[in-house]
C-alpha cells in the first residue's frame, strides 16, 4: 500500500505483494500473527488433563453423554448411602455396635462390591477419551503444538486416573464422614477411622492406575468405540472365569500364579494386603499377599508403557 | 428378502478381527476342558460338568458373544452410515429385523453350543455327563436367541447399546438378580438355566435354577416377541441423516 | 396438517416470530399454486432440532427434469433432502413423494433412488455385488442383469470386480449411483453428487443425468457450487439459512440476482470530484465519501460499468482501484432472503 493516502477498505483477494519477484509472489492478505505470550508445554499438558477429565464424565456435553459415567458413579455410591442410612437408623435405635460389626459395607469390602462398576466405567470411558481423536484424525493438531506425543498419552492416563479416583473414593469418603457423624464420640471416631485412609487411598490409586491404564492401552488400538469397550470388558471378565474354572478343575495350587495375571484377581489380593485381611473373596489365595500389589504396579506400568509406545508410533 | 439380508449381515459379522476374537472367546472354555482332562479330574463328574459349564459359558461366554454379535448386526451399520442403503429399500422393517436376527442368532448359538458340547465332553466324557451337557447346550442356543434379539432392539434404540448390554449382563444379571429374588424373572440367564434344568434328567442344575419351566418359557416367549416388535417399531421411526 | 413429531425432537419450535398477515397469505397462496401431480411436494415444511431451525416453512414442488438445490453449507440442503427421501420426519408441514407421505413409507423406495452424501459404503463388497444387493433388496426378478446394466451406465465396468474399499472417491460415487439406478426409478435424489469427482467424471455424470431427465424422470440434486447447478439444472431452488430464497428458471434468477443494488468501492486521484460527477448520473443513487476512497451505490450493474470509465475520463480523474463490494454468494443470498 504505497503513497495513496489512507489504506483501502477490507476486501478479499487483496493484491498487495508481501514478498517475491516478477515470476511469483506471496500476497499479504492482512493476516496478523499472534505475538502475545504463549503459555507453553506445562499449561498445554494441564489443559489436556482438565479437558480429558471433563470428557470422562461427559461434562460440557449433552445429557446423554453423562448418563453412563454419572450413572455408574451413582450406582457405585449407592451401597455406601444405603449402609449409612442403615447405620444412622441403628444408632437411633441404640444398636450401632451390632450393626457396625454386621455391616457388609465398609472400607475393606467396598472394592468387591463395586468391582464390576469400576471396570464398566473404564470400559465405557477409556474409548471416549481416546476414540474421538483417533477417529477424526486430529492427533496431528495435538502433536504439532507444545505437547509431545508422550505428554498426550500421559495426560490421558492422568485424566483417567483422576476420573476413576472420583468414582472409587466418593463412596469411601461418604462412609468415613457418615461413620464419624453417626458415632457418639466424634474425636475418637476420627482417630479410629483416619488411619484407614492410608489403605483406602493406596487401594484406590492402585485400582485407578491398573484399570485405567489397562483400559486406555486397549482403547488406543481401535478408534471404534464398541470394539474397544468389548475388548476391555473381556480383559476384565474373562481371566477370573478362567481362574475359577481352572480352580474347579485343576485345583488351587496350579492356579494360584494365574491370579497374578488377572486384573480383578490382583485387585482382590491387593485389597487383602492393604487392609490386612485373612479371608479373601471366592478365590482362595495361597500366594504371599504382597505379590498382589506388586503385580498390580507391574501391570499398570506395562499398560501405560504400551499406551506411550502406541502413541509414539501412531500415524496421526 | 429376509435371506438376502441375513446373508449380507452374516458376511459383515464374520469380518476378520471380530470373528477371530469371538472364536478365541468360545475356545477358552474348551482349552480349559482339555487342560482338566489331561490333569485328571477329581470329584463328581456330573456336578463338576454342570458347574463349570454354567459358570464359564452360560454366565460369561454366552452373553459376551451375544452382545458383540447382537449389537454389531445392525449397530455397526447404523454407526458408520451404511445402514442407509438397507433402509431406503421397499422392504418392511420387520423383515429387516428378521434378517438380522436370522444372521446373528444362529452364529451365536452355534459357537456357544459347540463350546458347551466340546467342553462338556472333555471334562465329563464317558461318565454319564452327556445329558447335562446336552441340556445346557440346547438351553444356551435358546438363550443366544433371546440375548441377540434383545441386543438388536437395543442397538436400534441407542448407539451405546454395547456398554448398556454389558451393564445389563454384569450388574443386572450378575449382582442384582443374585441379591433380589424377585428380579430373577427378568434375567435371561435365569431363563436359560431353568430351561436347562427342565431338560436335564439328573436334577443337578435345578439346584441353581429357581424359576419353573413354565415361567421360563413364557417369559422367554414374551422377551423374544417383545424385542422383535419393539425393534421393528423403532427401526421404522429411526431418523437417519444422509449427510454428515 | 402437521407431520408426526419423531421421538428425539422436542416440540420446541422456531425462535423466529410467527409470520404476519401478509406473509401468511403469501404462504397460503404458494400452497395453492403447487401442481397437484408433481413428484415431490413440500407443503409448509419446517424442521427444527430443539431451538435450531434447519428448515423454515418451505413450500415448493419438483416435477420432471433436473432441479438443483443450491445453497451455502449449513443452509439446510441435507436436512431438506433427508425429509424428501423419507429419512427424517418434518417437524411441521407435509412432505409428499409420488403422492404419498415420504416418512415411514418404505414402499415408496421402489420408485426412488437415493445417492447420499456420506462416503460410507460397505467396503467388503465389490462394486458389482453392491449394485446387485440393491437390486435384490428392490425385489427385482433379475438382479444380476440389472446390476450389470447399472454398472455399465455409470461406466464402472473395469472396477466392478474389485471391492469398494479399494475405490477412489469418484469411483465410490459412481458405485452409489449404480446402486441407486438399478431399479430404474422415476425419482432420483442426489446429495452433493459431484463431490470428489474430477472434471471428466463430472461431465459424464451430468450427461447421464440430463439423459435420464429427458426420459421424464424427476431428478433433484443439491450443491453449493453455483457453476455445477448452472450447468446442469433446468430449475433451481435457492436455500439460505433454512428458507427458500428463490425458485424457478435459473437464468431468471441470475438476472434477478444481478439486478439488485450494488456497491462499488473506488479510489481515484480526485475522489470528491468523481463522486460529484457520478452523483449526477441516473444509474447512481448514492455516494459516500471516506478517507482515501468512496463508495457508490447503483442498481444497474452493467450500465454502471459502462458509465464509470466515461465519467472518469470526462472529469479528468484517474482510477486507481474499483472493487465491487458485495459479490459473495452469502451477500446475494442475504439480499434475496430480505426481499
Amino acid at each position: 500500500m504505497s503513497g495513496r493516502g489512507a489504506p483501502l477498505p477490507e476486501r478479499g483477494g487483496g493484491q498487495v505483494v508481501a514478498a517475491g519477484s516478477a515470476a511469483g509472489s506471496i500476497y499479504d492478505l492482512g493476516y496478523r500473527n499472534y505475538v502475545g505470550p504463549r503459555l507453553g508445554r506445562r499449561h498445554a499438558l494441564l489443559s489436556l488433563i482438565r479437558h480429558s477429565f471433563r470428557m470422562a464424565y461427559g461434562l460440557g456435553r449433552s445429557g446423554r453423554a453423562k448418563i453412563i459415567p454419572v450413572g455408574l458413579a451413582v450406582l457405585a455410591t449407592l451401597p455406601a448411602i444405603v449402609a449409612l442410612g442403615v447405620t444412622a437408623l441403628a444408632s437411633q435405635l441404640g444398636a450401632e455396635g451390632e450393626i457396625d460389626r454386621a455391616n457388609p459395607v465398609n472400607y475393606e469390602s467396598y472394592y468387591s462390591i463395586i468391582a464390576q462398576m469400576v471396570a464398566l466405567f473404564a470400559a465405557a470411558q477409556a474409548p471416549e477419551l481416546l476414540g474421538r481423536d483417533l477417529r477424526y484424525r486430529v492427533l496431528a493438531l495435538y502433536f504439532t503444538r507444545a505437547l509431545r506425543r508422550d505428554d498426550y498419552a500421559l495426560a490421558k492416563v492422568a485424566a483417567m486416573v483422576l476420573a476413576m479416583l472420583v468414582l472409587i473414593l466418593l463412596p469411601q469418603v461418604l462412609i468415613l464422614v457418615g461413620r464419624i457423624l453417626v458415632s457418639p464420640d466424634i474425636p475418637a471416631a476420627i482417630g479410629r477411622d483416619l488411619p484407614k485412609l492410608l489403605p483406602v487411598g493406596a487401594m484406590a490409586l492402585l485400582t485407578a492406575f491398573l484399570l485405567g491404564g489397562l483400559g486406555l492401552a486397549i482403547a488406543s488400538f481401535s478408534p471404534r468405540r464398541s470394539f474397544a469397550t468389548a475388548a476391555i470388558i473381556a480383559a476384565f471378565i474373562v481371566p477370573p472365569i478362567v481362574v475359577a474354572a481352572a480352580t474347579e478343575i485343576a485345583g488351587e495350587d496350579m492356579v494360584a500364579p494365574l491370579t497374578l495375571l488377572s486384573p480383578p484377581g490382583i485387585l482382590i489380593g491387593a485389597n487383602a494386603f492393604f487392609f490386612d485381611l485373612s479371608v479373601v473373596g471366592e478365590t482362595a489365595v495361597t500366594l504371599p499377599l504382597w505379590m498382589y500389589p506388586v503385580a498390580g504396579v507391574v501391570m499398570s506400568a506395562v499398560s501405560i508403557g504400551v499406551l506411550v509406545w502406541r502413541y509414539r508410533r501412531i500415524e496421526p | 428378502m429376509i435371506g438376502t439380508i441375513a446373508g449380507v449381515t452374516l458376511r459383515a459379522l464374520l469380518a476378520r478381527r471380530r470373528a477371530l476374537l469371538m472364536l478365541l472367546l468360545v475356545a477358552a472354555p474348551v482349552a480349559l476342558g482339555l487342560l482338566a482332562r489331561l490333569r485328571g479330574l477329581p470329584g463328581d463328574p456330573i456336578e463338576r460338568a454342570a458347574n463349570t459349564l454354567e459358570t464359564t459359558i452360560v454366565r460369561t461366554v454366552l452373553p459376551l458373544v451375544a452382545v458383540v454379535f447382537g449389537t454389531s448386526a445392525i449397530g455397526a451399520e447404523l454407526e458408520d452410515g451404511t445402514a442407509i442403503y438397507l433402509l431406503t429399500k421397499p422392504v418392511a422393517r420387520w423383515r429387516i429385523v428378521a434378517g438380522k436376527l436370522l444372521a446373528a442368532a444362529p452364529i451365536t448359538a452355534l459357537l456357544v453350543s459347540a463350546s458347551v458340547l466340546a467342553t462338556g465332553l472333555l471334562i465329563g466324557g464317558e461318565r454319564g455327563t452327556a445329558p447335562v451337557t446336552l441340556a445346557i447346550a440346547v438351553a444356551s442356543a435358546i438363550g443366544a436367541l433371546l440375548y441377540v434379539s434383545v441386543f438388536i432392539a437395543l442397538s436400534i434404540l441407542t448407539s451405546r447399546a454395547l456398554i448398556i448390554g454389558f451393564i445389563y449382563v454384569l450388574l443386572w444379571e450378575g449382582l442384582l438378580a443374585g441379591l433380589f429374588e424377585g428380579t430373577r424373572v427378568l434375567s435371561i440367564r435365569e431363563y436359560t438355566m431353568s430351561i436347562a434344568a427342565a431338560l436335564d434328567p439328573s436334577g443337578v442344575i435345578a439346584e441353581n435354577a429357581p424359576l419353573g419351566l413354565a415361567t421360563a418359557v413364557v417369559a422367554s416367549a414374551l422377551v423374544l416377541v417383545g424385542s422383535f416388535l419393539l425393534a421393528s417399531r423403532w427401526l421404522s421411526t429411526k431418523e437417519l441423516t444422509g449427510g454428515d | 396438517m402437521s407431520g408426526p413429531i419423531p421421538g428425539w425432537v422436542r416440540p420446541g419450535g422456531p425462535a423466529t416470530p410467527l409470520p404476519d398477515q401478509a406473509a401468511a397469505a403469501a404462504a397460503e397462496a404458494a400452497l395453492e399454486a403447487l401442481p397437484a401431480d408433481a413428484a415431490i411436494r413440500l407443503e409448509r415444511v419446517s424442521r427444527w432440532y430443539g431451538n435450531v431451525v434447519a428448515v423454515n416453512d418451505m413450500t415448493f414442488a419438483v416435477g420432471a427434469g433436473v432441479t438443483g438445490l443450491l445453497g451455502p453449507n449449513g443452509a439446510g440442503k441435507s436436512t431438506l433432502l433427508g425429509m424428501v427421501a423419507g429419512l427424517l420426519a418434518p417437524s411441521a408441514g407435509r412432505v409428499t413423494l409420488l403422492g404419498h407421505a415420504a416418512w415411514r413409507n418404505p414402499a415408496v423406495y421402489a420408485k426412488v433412488g437415493l445417492v447420499p452424501e456420506r462416503e460410507a459404503v460397505p467396503p467388503y463388497l465389490t462394486g458389482f455385488e453392491f449394485a446387485r444387493l440393491a437390486a435384490r433388496l428392490q425385489g427385482m426378478p433379475e438382479p444380476d442383469a440389472a446390476a450389470r446394466k447399472a454398472i455399465a451406465t455409470v461406466d464402472l465396468e473395469d472396477a466392478a470386480g474389485r471391492s469398494i474399499g479399494t475405490y477412489s472417491k469418484g469411483m465410490r460415487q459412481r458405485a452409489k449411483l449404480a446402486a441407486a439406478l438399478v431399479h430404474e426409478p422415476p425419482v432420483l435424489l442426489l446429495d452433493e453428487p459431484f463431490n470428489g469427482m474430477d472434471p471428466r467424471q463430472r461431465l459424464h455424470m451430468m450427461a447421464l443425468l440430463r439423459t435420464m431427465a429427458a426420459e421424464g424422470r424427476t431428478i433433484l440434486f443439491s450443491s453449493h457450487i453455483l457453476e455445477e447447478v448452472e450447468r446442469l439444472a433446468e430449475r433451481v431452488l435457492v436455500v439460505y439459512a433454512g428458507r427458500l430464497a428463490a425458485s424457478g428458471d435459473f437464468r431468471e434468477i441470475r438476472r434477478l440476482m444481478t439486478d439488485r443494488p450494488h456497491t462499488f468501492t473506488i479510489s481515484s486521484s480526485d475522489d470528491r470530484r468523481l463522486a460529484g460527477a457520478l452523483m449526477g448520473e441516473a444509474e447512481v443513487f448514492g455516494v459516500e465519501l471516506s478517507d482515501g476512497w468512496f463508495s457508490v451505490r447503483t442498481v444497474d450493474y452493467a450500465g454502471f460499468t459502462r458509465l464509470l470509465p466515461r465519467a472518469a475520463r470526462d472529469a479528468a480523474v484517474s482510477l486507481f482501484e474499483v472493487q465491487p463490494a458485495d459479490e459473495s454468494l452469502e451477500r446475494v443470498f442475504e439480499y434475496l432472503v430480505r426481499r
